[in-house]
Parts: structure tokens; sequence; C-alpha cells
């Protein structure tokens, strides 16, 4: 069928959901699939353990479909949703026999767009309204995207090549987000709220700004912030109080062996006797990054990529409030990366990325995934090992329409766990972790 | 296309949705390129018609209703000259039969699912009258005996070890949807067609192994001879569970003061050849029959060669034993004679009436149930294995399978079908909400006159 058809083109919509005029434009269609696999070459977890992730292999394979509607000059609509063929961690060899490989569907984008001024590319103000992929850290391949990423508490930074169902939580749940580049000459704004549709407690709305600022061709700095769970959909669940039934820490201890709730922290009191302070999910993270081209200031020689040789970072607060114990320093919550795309010219894009983030507190994230905005209780090798984070990325597009690329990266990779032994424990815990991974995506 | 901004998203944590926000930012697979849409629906009803299933405890599969629907949709693009890229999705719904009364109120939920209809590229090094010479990779299909409607296509459905077959009513291997993960190097010439295929395993333990295929056919216009070799799971992903030294071992007893312990493995050997001939063309052609009437094509398989040569078997480390297999694969899989399925398939004239009237028969010794449920089950005391399930209590009563298929394409858009067959149809029995085991899967046609009923309204366009 050609895309001029009209009449088949409304079958379409209807078969989306989604109900619109008569188009000013004709719709575009887009359509990629992938094939990607790696393996875990060492891992800390103890062998033979259920979740002993060595040797084991990663990997996806799958196809999405996309198009996008301009109703009018003002109006655009966005659709998209796809599949693939995942499977849980393999574990150890002994658990094999309950590994299988599974079909898992997704919505990549279901959204509608206003526009004041047009779709240009320096358009004015835009309202997108539903689910779209956003990324503000347009450089980092792999580290970084701490905004909107993750937890605020407990802080467990998310990365890593296998978000599991291949839907990046930068994107997740994207309610709305206002758009105003042009404001001052280089400003961007992005005002979204998100609801929360990966972890639980489910949709809670978290409200986010961020800035971006082209101070000159060679130098972009942004900022963000992002008042995460700011309006709870269910506020016992979020901040549970004393009283909760969430998955808690399951034991975890604190100086002087009092913690004993996955809900509410007791402390020593003056009077010898213990302080409850209870918590919540919710907290603000704060925002900084920087991308430096220095090619510029050598007239962007031709022999170089676009990219080449920029060099970008940036660092973020997961919590601006102390709660005694597990985060009472605000040091050892922020996370920082730098990344550098290694001059190739332009054979491949290569990129190096180290982060280093200090927290000492477990970064399994299940009982967060389950309610509860304390660590869980500390095991494996020392926190102090896992400090340190680097990923080294290279791809190219050749033929024009094949995506072919490698990663290597010691990274806060979370596999979930075996069939029957779920976990939010990272794979990679020492320095001496690491996995590779291959892809090649096929698009249009 | 801004091909820069998806080198930015680089490889994003490579997720899909990230690679897709480039492909969309980027200008559109740009405006010259060659595509096409297309979609199709479809729903289907059936029931079986007749069963020797033991009835014990109130099990009645008899007459139960088997519902299925479903849409898809393909895209499909030829952003250069000398490439193609199909990408389409789709969901599918249906549900196991009900076990009985007394579980679940004797019906089963129904469940819908999704899955890739197509996701590949095809890079053609050349493409002309005479011929073609390609490289395709990704999940695409494949289907090496288009006259096969049902029974047979032994080369590439099911494992090796035990050598279970695979077949029912349009099953995914006999549509134009998506059957194989992996590469395929195609190379045509005149009448001669060899493919190479890389097939990643996604359908039974051990997940992901690589098995290379070599396929061959001379085609003509009236006949077509051909043969393969698959090398199944020649290329472990691990080689710890492909050839699990724990698990998979026979013990030969033929000796009891010295029972003889013999390796066992997911890897093995299917060899395949099949042929076609039009009888049309006999006669030089006629008006009144349709063009796939009076077909006569065939089948026949070696499903796995364990055991027919002398093979030298290594346990441990040292000593290294040199062992004869023989009695081990014929004990579990039966003698080289067991493991040969063969299938006959003759369309029928219709004159016009129908597009397809097939009938199908197939036969296969095997003598082991045919119940794959131990290479599907995934539960911890359901260890997936090469050791097939009991023998069988009947070994020769489902030695033989036979198919009847007709379908018809209606106004080019709507495609009508039915099949009535005893085939290895496994639709899995849903025992109960309560019950944690996935859906067995064993054929629930046990002898020649147990049988199915199936129909489909496929709308496409």
């Amino acid at each position: 069928m050609r895309f001029k058809n009209t009449p088949r083109l409304g079958l379409l919509l209807l078969v989306f959901g989604a109900c619109l005029p008569a188009l000013a434009q004709k719709p575009e269609f887009h359509g990629a699939g992938w094939m990607q696999f790696g393996r875990i070459e060492n891992s800390w977890a103890v062998t033979n353990s259920p979740n002993d992730y060595d040797e084991n292999w990663i990997g996806n394979y799958g196809g999405l479909l996309s198009s996008s509607f301009r109703v009018d000059e003002n109006w655009e609509a966005g659709l998209g949703a796809g599949s693939l063929l995942v499977h849980l961690a393999r574990g150890n060899r002994n658990e094999a026999n309950i590994w299988y490989p599974f079909w898992v569907g997704f919505l990549n984008e279901a959204r509608f767009t206003w526009a004041n001024t047009g779709y240009a590319e320096n358009g004015g103000f835009r309202l997108t309204v539903g689910t779209q992929p956003y990324d503000y850290n347009r450089d980092a391949k792999n580290l970084g995207v701490y905004l909107l990423r993750g937890y605020v508490y407990p802080g467990t930074v998310v990365s890593g090549f296998a978000d599991l169902f291949a839907v990046p939580a930068s994107r997740s749940g994207l309610l709305g987000r206002i758009h105003l580049p042009g404001l001052l000459n280089g400003l961007t704004n992005d005002f979204m709220a998100n609801v929360e549709t990966d972890d639980k407690p489910f949709y809670d709305i978290s409200v986010a700004d961020v800035v971006d600022f082209r101070l000159h061709s060679s130098l972009e700095l942004g900022a963000g912030v992002n008042f995460y769970r700011l309006f709870a959909a269910e506020k016992n669940a979020t901040s549970p109080g004393k009283d909760c039934t969430g998955r808690g820490p399951d034991g975890n201890t604190g100086p002087g062996g009092i913690q004993d709730s996955p809900c509410f922290i007791q402390v020593p009191n003056a009077a010898g006797g213990l302080d409850t302070i209870t918590g919540s999910l919710s907290g603000t993270k704060l925002m900084g990054r920087f991308r430096i081209d220095p090619k510029v200031w050598f007239g962007s020689p031709e022999v170089f990529g676009a990219d080449e040789m920029v060099l970008y970072g940036e660092a973020a607060v997961l919590g601006v409030k102390d709660y005694p114990i597990f985060y009472d320093d605000i040091l050892r919550r922020i996370p920082v990366m730098l990344g550098f795309n290694v001059p190739t010219a332009k054979v491949l894009n290569l990129s190096l990325e180290v982060e280093y983030y200090a927290s000492k507190n477990s970064s399994d994230n299940l009982p967060a995934q389950n309610g509860s905005w304390l660590p869980a209780a500390l095991g494996g090798p020392s926190t102090g090992r896992d400090d340190w984070k680097w990923s080294v990325n290279a791809s190219k597009v050749v033929l024009g329409n094949i995506f072919v690329g490698a990663q290597v990266a010691n990274d806060h990779l979370r596999l979930g766990g075996t069939h029957n032994t779920a976990t939010g424990q990272e794979a990679l815990r020492t320095l001496s972790d690491y996995y590779w991974v291959v892809k090649t995506a096929y698009f249009f | 296309m801004r091909s820069s901004h998806l080198l930015r998203s680089g490889f994003p944590g490579c997720s899909a949705a990230m690679l897709m926000a480039a492909l969309v930012a980027s200008a559109a697979a740009e405006d010259g390129a060659k595509m096409r849409i297309g979609g199709a629906g479809w729903m289907g009803y059936g029931s079986i018609m007749a069963s020797s299933h033991d009835t014990t405890g109130g099990v009645d599969i008899v007459g139960k209703p088997l519902i299925s629907s479903g849409a898809q949709m393909l895209l499909e693009a030829q952003p250069g000259e000398n490439l193609d890229i199909q990408a389409g999705l789709g969901v599918g719904g249906g549900h196991a039969l009900a076990f009985s009364l007394q579980n679940a109120g004797g019906y089963s939920p129904f469940g819908v699912g999704p899955y890739v209809a197509q996701a590949n590229f095809t890079y053609h090094f050349d493409r002309d009258e005479q011929g073609a010479t390609f490289l395709r990779g990704g999940l695409f299909a494949y289907d090496y005996a288009k006259e096969t409607q049902n029974l047979g296509l032994y080369l590439l459905r099911g494992p090796v070890y035990p050598g279970y077959l695979i077949s029912g009513f349009e099953t995914k291997h006999v549509l134009p949807v998506a059957n194989t993960l992996g590469l395929q190097f195609h190379h045509g010439s005149g009448a001669f067609q060899q493919d190479v295929l890389f097939q990643v395993e996604t359908e039974f333990y051990p997940f992901y192994d690589v098995s290379p295929v070599y396929l061959a056919a001379f085609q003509g216009e009236a006949f077509r001879i051909g043969g393969g070799v698959n090398f199944h799971h020649l290329i472990p992903v691990d080689p710890d569970l492909t050839t699990d030294t724990t698990r998979f071992r026979y013990i030969d007893t033929t000796n009891p003061a010295a029972p003889d312990t013999i390796q066992l493995s997911a890897k093995g050997i299917k060899l395949m050849a099949n042929g076609m001939v039009d009888m049309k063309a006999l006669f030089g052609g006629m008006e009144s029959l349709g063009p796939e009437d009076l077909k006569i094509y065939g089948e026949v398989g070696v499903i796995g060669l364990g055991g027919l040569f002398r093979d030298d078997i290594h346990l441990g480390s040292t000593p290294k034993y040199k062992k004869n297999s023989k009695q081990a694969y014929d004990d579990l899989y039966g003698p080289i004679s067991q493991r040969m399925p063969k299938m006959i398939g003759f369309n029928l004239p219709a004159f016009k009436l129908l597009d397809r009237l097939a009938v199908e028969v197939e036969h296969y010794g095997a003598p082991f149930q045919d119940d794959i449920t131990k290479m599907t089950s995934h539960t911890s005391s359901n260890v997936q294995s090469v050791m097939p399930q009991d023998p069988d209590s009947a070994i020769s009563a489902d030695n033989i399978r036979w198919s009847v298929y007709a379908s018809r394409v209606i106004q080019n858009h709507i495609k009508v079908s039915l099949q009535i067959a005893s085939d290895h149809y496994r639709p899995g029995l849903f025992v109960g909400y309560g019950d944690n085991v996935p859906p067995s899967t064993q054929a629930v046609l046990y002898r020649p006159k147990d049988w199915y009923l199936m129909t489909k309204v496929a709308y496409f366009f």
C-alpha cells in the first residue's frame, strides 16, 4: 500500500486507536530490527549461587514500527510500538533449566505535540503529551543521565546496555513537555511531568525541568532539577511512615544495629531511647552538565566527524535532604561522569566514559522497586570497590541504514536475577568485573 | 537521513527506544526510498474431534473450542539499491486446551502476546533474472519447501535429541512471518539454489546455540529436488549446557558388572532430502486447473546420526574412553530407521474452486512418547534435557500422521483456510490457575483415528 492511499491510512489509524482529522502532510513511517548479544565475562557474585552471572549471555532481538503524523502546521502525533525476544539471567548453570526466552511488547511512542510556531528547527513553544523518548544528554552512551534515571532514596544509579525491555527510564511515562527554544539565543528549556510506570509505587508524578544553554559553538552547559515523586498516587506507599508492608532491607543494620524496618530509621537520642526517623521515596535531584567541542577552536577540520573530540560530563545530587545513617553525607550522593569521543577520523564513533560515585549503600534496588526508601542490606564485595565505573562504546552506520556497534563496560548493569530469584543487585561490583556486547540494527 | 543523530544516540544503552528516537528524528527513510506497508488480521476456530487422550479424572479434550485471533503490520523499505529492510509487529491471541471441568471450570484463559513479524535486512550482491546472491540477517521467514502445508520441514523444525517433530495448522514455519533468527547466505544461479543458514536457537533448550545449515536445490518450472544438512547446535554459546556432563548421560547396563556411561549432547546432525513434481507439466498444462493442483511432493529426514558411527567419547579429563555409543542412541531414540520421518503430499485437483487442496501423509517410527514437555518446561522440577519422555506405550500407534488442507483467497484480500489432521499438534493442556507448571505440550493425537478440525479467516493488504 502506498502512503497516499488515505482510506487505508485511516484504517491504520484506527488500528492504533488514534483518530485524526485530514492530514496536512504525508505521515512518516519508520521501522527497525536488531540483534544484540554479549556476555558477562566476570561478575562478583558468589560462585554457584543462583545469581552467579559469570559467563552469562545477555541479549535481545526485536523489531519496532513507528510513525508520525503532521495534522497541520501546529499539531503532530507520533505512534510507535515494538516487541523483543528477551530472557532473564541464566544465573548459575544449575539454574539453567529454568532459563528460557520470551516475547515482550513495549510502547515506544504515543504522543501528540502542539507547536505554536510550527516545526522549524528552532521553533518556539511546544507542548507534548503522552509518551516519547527523551534524552537531555545526547552524548552519553551509557553512564550519566542521572536526573531522569534511577531513584533518589535510595540513590541507586542506573546504566548499562541491557535495560531489560529496551525502554530507557529517561522517557517512561512522559506526561507533558514544554520546549522553549529561542527564549534566549541558544537557550532551550524542557519542563516535564513524568508518570512513574517502571518502579513501585506506580503512578507517582515527578516534575522536572532541564535547561540547556549554548554559550558558544564549542561550549554547551546544562542543568536540571527533578522533584522526584512530588505528587504521590498513594501517599502511604511513597512515604510509608512507620507502618508499611513493603519489602524492606531484610535485616539491614546501621551503626548500632538499630535498623530493622524497611520503613523507618531509629537512632539513639540523648535520653537513651530511640528516635524514629521516617522518610520517603520522594526527593529532589539536581543535575549539571557540560559539553566542550575543542575542534571549533581549530576551525572544525573536516577530517573529524561532528562529535569527535567532544568532551562531556555530568554530575548530579541524588537527594538534597539528609537522613541519618544512610544518607548523612551529600558528597556520597553525587555521581560524576566524564566522557570523551575519541577522534577516529570518521572511521567510527568511539567513546570512553568513566564515572565516580562514592555511595556506601547497597546498589541493590530491589527494595526500592518494592517501595522502600531505604537501601538494601549490604552484601557481597565492599561498596568501596564499585565507586568507579567505565565504559567503552564504538559504533558505526554502514550502508546508510545498518547500525553496528559494540560496548565493553563495567557499569550498573542489572539483570534482575534469574527466573526464581529476583534481585536488583548490580552484576558488576568489583574492578575486575566487565561485560561485552555487540549489536546490529537495521532501520529506515 | 540525519544519521548523525543516530550516531549521537550511539549505542545508547542500545535501547530500541533510543534507536527509534534517532530514526524518527532522522529524515524519514528518505523520501525517495521505496516503501510499502501491509497488514493482516485473522480469526481461527477449531476443535479436537476425536482423541484417545486419557480420560482419567474427567479429562475430556474432545469438542473443546480452540479460538485464535491476531493482527500484524509490516513495513518494507528499500532504502538503497542493494538493501531491503523489513520491520513488522504482530499480536496473537490463543489458548491452551482446557483439561477438565474440575480445573478452572473446564476452560482455559485466552492469552495475548506480541511477536515480531519481520525484522531483517537483506543486502543483495546481485539480483537479476539469472540468479541472486544476498545476505539476510535478523528475524526472517525461511521455508525450503513451500508446497508443504503441515507435515515435513524436518531439517529446520524441532530438536535432534530427542527427535520430536513439529507440525500443526498454519504454523509460523509455513507462513510468511519470521521463523528464523540468524543469518542467511543465498546464492542462486539459474535452476540451482543454495543457502547457508546460521540459525540461532530460540525454541528449545539449550537456547541461543547456533546451528549451521546448508541447503541446495534444483528448481525447475515443474520439479524441485533438494537436500540439506543441519549441524544442530554445533556452535554452543555455553558448551557446559549443550553437552551437560552431569545430566545428559546414558548408563549402558548391557554388562551389569561394568555399566558403561555414555555422554550425550544436544548437538546432532539432521539430513533431509525433498522433491516436488508438478504433474500438470506432464500433460502440457491444463487450463482448468490451478497453479498448485496436481503437484506431488515429499520429504525424508534423518533426525540424528548419533551412534551410527563408532564414537570417541570423552568423559572427564582423563582417561579418554573409547566406547561405542550405538547402544545408547538406539535405546533412547531408536535405531536409525526409526529416526527417519518420511512424508508425501499431493495437491488434489481443485479446478480453481480452491487455491490448494493438499493431502499429506507421514510415517515416523520414533519409539518415545510424542511429548515435548521436557524440552519446553522451565521449572525447577522439570529439567530440560535431551533425554526423551518415557517409551511410547504403543510404539507404532502414532507412526502414521495425516493432514488435509484447503485454502482459497477471495477478492485478493481474504484467505479462508481449513485443515483436518492427525498430526503433532500440541495445544498445551491448561490444568488450572494453581498450577505453576506451564501448559504441558504433549501431542494430543495418539492414533490415526484421532483428529482435529481447524478453520481460519485472514484478511490482509
